[in-house]
């Protein structure tokens, strides 16, 4: 169990109490291609992302894809892994959250997913989180495919905005979801 | 994140079931849990709104690998010790399910757990993902086994967050 998956179960299980305020909420609309969360507060210890989408148009693994503070430079690192193995990334323009149904999946099946980035708002190290996502890929043969990713942003900043897009570039089906939380011990 | 229910189980239940309403964007579910079952462990799953339909896919993925399912009536996510485990095992996890009151795609639930079954091995982690095939607003899960009961004192708490 990863340092992250042991904060995600100490946040519930009773060992201390964490609590979660939304911070924002989207949902998409007329084909976005972006989702932006911007001027964060750093009021938290924590931030946690949840999402559920689709590729709109795509029929490719895509990876939805992650820029804290509007940095497109090469300052991201990602290894996602599942089932069939796993993919570096480093020195990358985004850091990878894991893959994205596809346009030819079977009618209105999605992917959920939820990043957690603790000590988002702090300044002493680069930034680094964890992801984890359920893709339904099919429903005859790869099935619903489980995948974690750790991510590094090359940065001491304080993350005040993170924008999501598809590896693809293309848009997200409207009605797409994503909430952004943060977290604070009670 | 709010507390919707903590249910302690009693009287050797079978299953587990909470009523939520759609005053939320996602739930949390957490457990601390153990089988009745005569064997080392056994697989935990959920229903959605009553569906004992053949509309659940499913992936236990651990160090052991990984066999998608389809098409079943109960999507099954984790392993938990039962009756055969050492002494007062339990497994304990928690699961997410994203946007579970929007109504434009399936639902998704992914979890991750840890399970110990044995004093002398080390725990493993369990992360398991199901997909429901409805497009339906979620508004009752119950939570069964694959083979027997929840033993007395298993712990399962909802969030709204």
């Amino acid at each position: 169990m990863t340092p992250f998956q042991a904060m995600r179960l100490r946040s519930t299980s009773g060992v201390s109490t964490i609590n979660e305020t939304l911070i924002q909420s989207t949902t998409t609309s007329s084909s976005a291609t972006s989702v932006t969360f911007s001027t964060i507060p750093g009021t938290y210890k924590a931030l946690r992302l949840i999402w559920s989408t689709r590729q709109a148009t795509g029929a490719a693994d895509a990876t939805l894809r992650l820029q804290f503070n509007g940095d497109t430079g090469s300052n991201y690192d990602s290894n996602r892994w599942n089932r069939f193995g796993n993919t570096n990334s480093a020195n990358g323009t985004s850091a990878s959250l894991g893959s994205i149904t596809a346009s030819n999946a079977p009618s209105n099946a999605s992917t959920g997913g939820e990043l957690v980035v603790p000590y988002y708002a702090s300044t002493t190290f680069y930034k680094a989180g964890e992801s984890i996502v359920a893709n339904q890929f099919d429903q005859s043969s790869i099935g619903v495919i489980q995948e974690s990713t750790a991510i590094v942003w090359h940065s001491t900043a304080a993350i005040t905005q993170i924008v999501l897009t598809m590896s693809n570039g293309v848009a997200f089906v409207d009605g797409s979801g994503f909430d952004l939380y943060g977290m604070n011990p009670s | 994140m709010s507390l919707i229910q903590t249910i302690v189980t009693a009287g050797s239940q079978a299953t587990v079931s909470f009523t939520v309403s759609s005053a939320y964007k996602n739930l949390r579910l957490v457990w601390t849990a153990r089988g009745t079952a005569v064997a080392g462990s056994v697989n935990m799953g959920v229903q959605f709104n009553g569906d004992s339909g053949s509309n659940y896919d499913y992936t236990i993925w651990t160090a052991g690998g990984a066999t998608p399912q389809f098409a079943q009536t109960l999507g099954l996510f984790v392993s938990i010790p039962a009756a055969s485990a050492s002494s007062n095992m339990a497994a304990a996890g928690q699961a997410v399910i994203p946007s579970y009151a929007r109504t434009v795609f399936q639902k998704n639930l992914f979890s991750y757990s840890n399970r110990n079954v044995n004093t002398l091995v080390a725990p493993e982690v369990y992360q398991g993902v199901v997909g429901w095939r409805s497009t339906a607003a979620i508004t009752s899960l119950v939570l069964s086994l694959d083979s027997g009961n929840f033993l007395n004192g298993s712990v399962f708490s909802l969030y709204g967050i």
